[in-house]
């Protein structure tokens, strides 16, 4: 008679995380047999229905993917779209993009650093529990997270869904006095990103280091944000943004109404902080490398709980970048707020990175512009098998942990990523079963 | 005596039929300026926590408009006009005529207002009947990222960052599928909220 041993865990609706997604883990006599994110989320047919829609269309559609990282998605869209046309947006159309971007990343950062990762290092169930031990940290984050959203606000009409981006540009430009007038409050900012990217720097981190591909967009001298022609790895590959469709696979799983990418020849990847951070923390500017360096990383970080201290370097980087953006504004009122973009037949790349990582967008256009292909592939599809990998690793290794203590561990492990199952079905509930 | 900083703050998603009845009513209430005073403020608002406090941030009164689901065994009918309002006391929303259950920790108690019970229940109005529950139920995302008016009350409370007066004022929806337009009940429900908030702030 064998005596088999089983463990399930299992968590049905995953918190702090955007969307609807589950996690289930298998153990059978000490060995992981399973170890799923369910996405299940129903899927939501942006590809499918943006056919037969104007190539103009994109930015505004698409940026109903997602509440969090909107500009994320019309900015890959207007890089493919121009892409398509033969159009480069360039100068300061192109700043006030990173800038529109830098508001994004400071208020996802703030949200997901303060409200919904600090929580789990510092013992709480949720943001309003730990408003109510940390309020001035909390205070501290949302004071951020303000300036992020009033950024978006100027720049964007609104801080959700923008309305003022376009193809080629904007609909409208700021004057540079109501730039201007930024300046004391992103001031402000970066004195409080850097207080609390001194604060999370004094967390508990366990000690692991994840060997997953890591993938994330090159732009040139800068740290990434709003664009890039090339991807690049921790490998040394590099391949061009147009190659992305024919370098990355997806594939449809089960447990999954989003789909998991991997680099073709190499298997699971990872994009977002850690692989920014690793890949190109040379190009961070001297405050925000003198910040990650006195927050204790290194040169490169592989420790998906210590995302929570990249982030705040970022937040740090974003903020100084729409500082140097703001202050370097001079628009010369004669230039338009867009450059034209022509509608042409062709197929157009473009990718940027979103706060939790690499957002590609693909498109063929008929010759009217009318959209007769789209391709969309989000961070956390292509993070969804490095997750299930973290929950794997994490699992054999902590075997000695109770069920509940286990499950709150396998939690941690997808939050680290700040998974955005909304755009990613475009998915959470933890099972873990113990034989 | 009129609030000096008042502001109303619709909240919901235009694209989600009668989730959109929150942003209805501010849109109403721009048209119609003789329904405020001056220095009140008008502001939509997809619920998101930080955003809400930050709206509501230091004011004396804040309205914050948005749907519920209909539950017709707690008398909330759709085209309901539903009313709750903040109770340091009680620490929860308390409908303000009927039901509520003075002294009860964490308990509301739904809602209404001065509707006439035999009204006809196709008829827009303010709800007649009381209802209990923990807190208004109120259309919250599914996303957790995207937390709803609900946590943003808890958390503006450990902050204390709640406005001097909260007051929700709720309509209840008829349709929330997919697509821009308010049902008939919904729509005749609005300018029954605007009259409702041009009273708030006498």
């Amino acid at each position: 008679m064998s005596h088999v041993h089983e463990r399930t865990l299992r968590v049905r609706s995953l918190a702090r995380v955007e969307g609807e997604g589950a996690m289930r883990v298998k153990l059978v006599d000490g060995r992981v047999r399973e170890a799923r994110l369910d996405i299940y989320e129903p899927p939501r047919f942006f590809e499918a229905f943006l056919r037969g829609r104007a190539y103009t269309e994109a930015p505004d559609i698409t940026a109903r993917v997602c509440g969090i990282c909107p500009v994320a998605y019309q900015t890959s869209a207007c890089r493919a779209m121009e892409d398509a046309c033969g159009v480069r947006v360039q100068g300061q159309l192109a700043e006030l993009r990173r800038l529109l971007y830098c508001g994004e990343w400071i208020e996802s950062h703030a949200l997901h650093i303060h409200l919904l990762h600090a929580p789990d290092f510092l013992g709480c169930p949720d943001g309003i529990a730990l408003a109510r031990t940390h309020r001035a940290e909390v205070e501290r984050g949302l004071a951020v997270k303000r300036i992020g959203n009033a950024l978006m606000e100027l720049l964007g009409g609104r801080a959700i869904h923008p309305v003022n981006v376009r193809l080629g540009g904007f609909h409208r430009l700021p004057t540079r006095a109501e730039l201007r007038a930024f300046t004391p409050s992103l001031r402000q900012a970066l004195d409080l990103a850097l207080e609390t990217t001194a604060w999370v720097a004094g967390f508990a981190f366990p000690e692991v280091s994840v060997d997953h591909r890591l993938v994330a967009l090159d732009q040139g001298d800068r740290y990434p944000i709003d664009g890039g022609d090339l991807v690049r790895t921790d490998a040394g590959d590099v391949f061009e943004v147009r190659d992305f469709e024919d370098r990355v696979r997806e594939h449809q799983v089960p447990h999954s109404t989003a789909l998991h990418a991997e680099l073709v020849g190499v298997g699971r990847y990872l994009t977002g902080p850690l692989a920014r951070y690793t890949l190109h923390s040379s190009r961070l500017s001297p405050q925000a490398a003198a910040a990650a360096r006195e927050a204790g990383l290194g040169p490169e970080c592989r420790n998906p709980f210590r995302s929570i201290v990249v982030r705040a370097v970022e937040t740090v980087y974003a903020i100084e970048e729409a500082l140097r953006i703001v202050e370097d504004y001079d628009p010369d009122p004669s230039r338009r707020p867009a450059v034209d973009v022509p509608p042409r037949a062709g197929r157009g790349s473009g990718a940027s990175e979103a706060p939790r990582g690499l957002l590609y967008h693909g498109y063929d256009l008929a010759a009217d512009g009318v959209i007769t292909r789209a391709r969309i592939v989000p961070p956390t599809a292509q993070n969804q098998a490095a997750i299930e990998t973290d929950l794997s690793t994490l699992v054999a290794d902590h075997q000695d942990l109770d069920d509940a203590a286990l499950t709150a561990l396998c939690e941690r492990a997808i939050r680290n990523h700040d998974p955005c199952i909304s755009c990613a079905a475009h998915f959470l509930d933890l099972h873990v079963e113990r034989t | 005596m009129s609030p000096r900083d008042a502001v109303v703050i619709g909240v919901g998603n235009t694209y989600r039929r009668d989730d959109g009845a929150g942003p209805a009513v501010v849109r109403a209430l721009a048209a119609t300026p003789s329904a405020l005073p001056g220095h009140a403020r008008l502001a939509v608002c997809d619920g998101e926590p930080t955003r809400l406090i930050d709206l509501w941030r230091g004011a004396d009164l804040a309205i914050v408009v948005d749907a519920v689901s209909a539950d017709p065994d707690a008398g909330m009918l759709p085209g309901n006009v539903m009313r709750w309002e903040w109770d340091e006391r009680v620490g929860g929303l308390i409908g303000d005529e009927h039901g509520a259950e003075e002294g009860a920790q964490g308990t509301v108690a739904g809602a209404v207002t001065t509707a006439d019970d035999d009204q006809d229940d196709d008829e827009p109005g303010l709800a007649p009947a009381s209802h209990s529950a923990s807190r208004p139920p109120l259309v919250e995302p599914a996303g957790t990222h995207a937390l709803g008016p609900g946590a943003a009350i808890d958390l503006a409370r450990a902050l204390d960052l709640l406005p001097s007066r909260l007051v929700v004022l709720a309509v209840v929806g008829d349709d929330f599928g997919q697509g821009p337009g308010l049902s008939a009940r919904a729509a005749a429900a609005v300018p029954v909220a605007v009259d409702r908030i041009a009273a708030e702030m006498r």
